[in-house]
């Protein structure tokens, strides 16, 4: 059954709505182009379509099957990470390139060569910057005829250039306008028919898309012609307005002509200037939002007051800061005698505000010590009692007293079938893992000066006789053995639950943490799981989901399966506990593996610096107790490796640039370590 | 004269540090030039090397020497770093951190102010001469827990970090190394940069300057360039077989279509 024939202004809303904006958000101005989809109408959408390329059920190439090759491929050809999303007709919104989720049926060959092409054509727009000025975008944005030729201008130029830069390709790119699917012609997912092109068009698609019965496009061509020629010839600098330029020209012309858009091959994909208008115009409005001053953070404020504002709880006399307060403490002077924190300076109205109310601000004295916190300040989820740490503070140069408190409770429960799903979806993967565990199960090696052993050590024994000759007693240790002994390894693994990694994050997590069990129950190794998040520094939960004396079982299972997501990461503090916890290890190495999605970070001063300084500290007094950390990080952020270097050194961290392979590579990681 | 085309301050550097008695530590990924550019400093400042490659075997007496029976008596036969203190030589120490931990401590009283070896087994104490220097070497990439340089034997060198040279040096390297066409050189540098871009994004390492000049080198010898690139260059990468098919796809980018496939 053919899809419904959308007018573009319907196409338009579809689009939008999938990327759930409206015009009137990015405060653009309605499509006003009424002849132009008049001609479009007549000329195109009352025609049936041909062929729908995305057919349901029946699909060629599937993206899944190649788009780690495609990464691949685009990665080593860009120079830069190149991330693929999903999306038909395939687009970018600079960040990543978009591509269909399969070809169209019958799977053939050219399949993967026409991924390719898709994608070096969205990854060209992005490389040559030519959907970055946000006045081209508007303009683009607000009319289809321009939009399209704007798109087969911009098709040629990139295409041009990755050819220059890359012979090899002008071969297989010069094989795709022949394709049949390649070259089929869609106004956004509505297929048009090749033949009846406008002559007016013809030349926009030389080298782009072949049709046997195009006449010769004739004077009507002309303008095309001369645009396709400058294009070919234009040089990099100032290329999109030279594009936009040209497709204004032609647009006036198909104007004249009573044309509407000229259709786009499959393989060109589209172009949203509303996926990247709105990304700008997101940013436009937090900039403004900044720099109308700490409004947000006042709303933050009000907004936890209110959340958290139950009667009874807090103190009557409890003493609120004023704004001057509150300014002076930001800027370390004078803080008030009774509200400022044990380790004074540098503390936020967010955190006074959350504090003052859900704890009650006699807690936040100069004199807050564990004397002074009653056990029903706060409230556990357990009965367990806590554990204070000392925080480093970089700037000042001294650890602050006490400024941390961690709490072991148990991790959240949920169903066990959770687990049993994550095996049973991932049982390929697991057979590999515990296959490779089991070569780790002991070590083995050859131990030379043995008492008896079955060979000689040949080199104990010439230092025997040579030590005869010289008059001296010989050593009767002359044997080498080969011997197979356990290893004697204790790991420690802890995953962010921090609210970051809700969602996709959290459940690759999840996954990780299930398939890294399975391996390590093979290994038979003491090894404990631990999750954490903190929503106060002195509230910081390290979530027990096995601890080393835990044997597997269905409660063990059911907290492994079902992580709950939710707090900060103020990981120095973390990181402290679960060492100690591994430094009363009887294992000669012992291994903290930290999975994180970002950098450490809490809601209060534990930002940028602060938060850095103090985890690298924290990693630094794990070592000097013989405990190796070793951080898996899947923070997206290109930047990341400077603070990662910084907190665990170069070659103690490992960050993933697809995050989806978390669940595989941490048991590889794991292995690599103790290997 | 060893071949070696600088691309940094790297020679300024060594040269300082020899002069200053300074311990050398070179760092950078696999096949960028660290072993040649230590033979070439030391024919350059005219000392002999004596280069040791390490691996988890090597003890301390494998280096300092021992005793050996020769004709019924004991000989004591001199260890390469012992015959490169007695030389005045540059004792270059490959991949340092695959030697077990008392290589090491061997190296920690000649790699500060003392610059002495003692030799425990003849009861003699051995000190370097002006020319003699330490030079160390390792990829810091990544590496099992148990093979870090510790913080103690690092802080005792003067360090040289490598990376792969830019691209027309590169090229001008295999040129002169493989002795391939300028033409043919360029279209390797471009396949190798390009997998290097994949480091750490799928492979672990990229091509390097090393494997380029093999590819070059097969090309000479009668190799079409796309079979010398599959052979020195695709498998000696991964064995992932989706990066292998990435690989060859930067192949086609760069080279074309294979003949004959």
């Amino acid at each position: 059954m053919p899809a419904p024939i959308l007018t573009p202004e319907e196409l338009q809303k579809a689009t939008m709505e999938e990327y759930g904006v409206t015009g009137a958000e990015l405060g653009l101005e309605p499509e006003d182009d009424e002849e132009a989809e008049l001609a479009l109408l007549r000329r195109f959408l009352f025609a049936a379509p041909q062929r729908q390329l995305t057919s349901g059920e029946r699909h060629g190439l599937t993206l899944d099957r190649v788009q780690r090759q495609l990464r691949g491929l685009f990665t080593m050809l860009d120079g830069r990470r190149v991330d693929i999303g999903h999306s038909d007709p395939a687009c970018t919104d600079n960040l990543r390139i978009y591509l269909p989720k399969a070809m169209p049926a019958p799977e053939e060959p050219d399949d993967l060569l026409l991924f390719q092409a898709a994608g070096l054509v969205q990854l060209g727009f992005s490389r040559h910057g030519l959907l970055v000025d946000r006045g081209v975008l508007r303009e683009l944005y607000g009319d289809w005829v321009l939009r399209s030729t704007f798109h087969l201008l911009a098709m040629r130029y990139v295409l041009r250039l990755w050819v220059e830069e890359f012979p090899g390709l002008a071969e297989p790119l010069g094989r795709v306008p022949y394709s049949e699917k390649g070259g089929a012609l869609r106004v956004n997912l509505t297929s048009v028919p090749r033949d009846g092109l406008p002559g007016a068009f013809v030349p926009l698609y030389e080298g782009l898309v072949v049709c046997l019965n195009w006449g010769a496009p004739g004077t009507e061509g002309d303008a095309a012609r001369q645009a396709v020629r400058t294009i070919d010839q234009a040089g990099p600098i100032g290329i999109a307005a030279v594009l936009v330029g040209q497709a204004q020209r032609l647009r006036e012309h198909f104007r004249r002509l009573r044309l509407g858009p000229p259709p786009l091959p499959f393989w060109g994909g589209i172009i949203r200037p509303e996926w990247i208008l709105s990304d700008l115009a997101r940013d436009l409005a937090a900039e403004n939002e900044w720099k109308k001053g700490n409004r947000p953070l006042r709303q933050l404020i009000d907004a936890m007051a209110r959340r958290g504002a139950v009667p009874g709880e807090k103190p009557p006399d409890a003493p609120r800061l004023s704004l001057k307060e509150r300014l002076m403490a930001r800027l370390g002077g004078p803080a008030s005698a009774a509200t400022g924190p044990a380790y004074g300076r540098l503390r936020d109205e967010a955190q006074v505000s959350a504090r003052e109310v859900r704890y009650g601000a006699a807690e936040w004295t100069a004199t807050a010590s564990p004397a002074t916190l009653t056990e029903g300040a706060v409230s556990k989820p357990d009965e367990d009692g806590g554990r204070f740490w000392d925080e480093w503070d970089d700037a000042a140069g001294v650890y602050r007293f006490e400024a941390t408190r961690v709490y072991t409770p148990e991790g959240a429960t949920g169903p066990l079938a959770a687990y049993e799903r994550i095996v049973e979806a991932n049982r390929p993967q697991l057979q590999q893992i515990r296959r490779r565990f089991e070569a780790l199960r002991v070590e083995e090696r050859w131990v030379g000066g043995q008492p008896d052993g079955s060979e000689v050590d040949l080199n104990r024994a010439i230092l025997a006789l040579t030590d005869l000759a010289a008059g001296q007693d010989p050593d009767d240790r002359l044997f080498r053995r080969f011997v197979r002994r356990k290893r004697q390894v204790a790991i420690l693994t802890m995953v962010d639950l921090s609210g970051s990694t809700l969602g996709h994050v959290l459940h690759l997590e999840q996954t990780a943490l299930v398939l890294f069990a399975e391996g390590l129950k093979t290994l038979g190794l003491p090894h404990a799981f631990y999750g954490f998040g903190n929503t106060h520094p002195l509230e910081c939960n390290l979530f027990r989901l096995k601890g080393f004396d835990e044997r597997y079982d269905d409660a063990v299972y059911k907290r492994l399966a079902n992580l709950r997501a939710n707090g900060a990461t103020r990981m120095g503090a973390f990181i402290r506990h679960a060492a100690s916890l591994l430094e009363v290890r009887p294992e000669t190495r012992r291994i903290l593996i930290v999975v994180s999605d970002g950098k450490p970070e809490d809601r209060a001063e534990y930002r940028g610096r602060h938060g850095i300084r103090d985890t690298a500290m924290a990693v630094a007094e794990a070592r000097r107790v013989g405990v190796h950390v070793f951080c898996l990080s899947i923070d997206p952020e290109e930047g990341a490796d400077a603070y990662l270097t910084e907190i665990f050194g170069a070659g103690r961290y490992l960050k993933l640039d697809d995050v989806d392979t978390l669940p595989v590579r941490l048991p590889e990681v794991f292995r690599e370590l103790v290997g | 004269m060893v071949y070696y085309r600088p691309h940094g301050n790297e020679i300024a550097v060594f040269e300082t540090a020899a002069r200053r008695r300074l311990p050398v530590l070179l760092k950078g990924p696999t096949g960028c030039g660290k072993t040649r550019f230590v033979r070439y400093m030391a024919e350059r400042l005219g000392r002999p090397l004596i280069t040791i490659a390490c691996q988890e075997d090597l003890a301390a007496a494998d280096l300092t020497g021992r005793f050996l029976l020769e004709g019924g008596s004991t000989v004591w036969r001199d260890g390469p770093l012992t015959r490169a203190v007695r030389e005045g030589a540059i004792c270059y120490l490959d991949e340092v951190v695959e030697a077990r931990s008392d290589v090491m401590t061997v190296l920690h009283p000649l790699t500060d102010d003392r610059r002495t070896l003692p030799l425990d087994r003849l009861g003699v104490e051995l000190t370097a001469p002006d020319p003699f220097l330490v030079v160390i070497s390792y990829n810091p990439g990544y590496q099992s827990v148990s093979k870090e340089l510790k913080e103690s034997t690092r802080q005792r060198f003067v360090s040289l970090a490598f990376d792969y040279p830019p691209a027309e040096i590169e090229a001008e390297i295999v040129v002169a190394e493989a002795g391939c066409t300028a033409e043919v050189a360029a279209q390797l540098v471009k396949i190798g940069r390009g997998s290097r871009n994949l480091r750490s994004h799928g492979l672990g390492e990229g091509a390097s300057t090393r494997l380029l000049i093999y590819a070059g080198q097969l090309v000479l010898a009668g190799l079409p360039l796309f079979d010398a690139c599959e052979a020195a260059l695709v498998g000696s990468l991964t064995d992932d077989a989706e990066m292998t098919k990435a690989l060859r796809e930067l192949l086609k980018s760069v080279l074309g279509p294979a003949p004959g496939r």
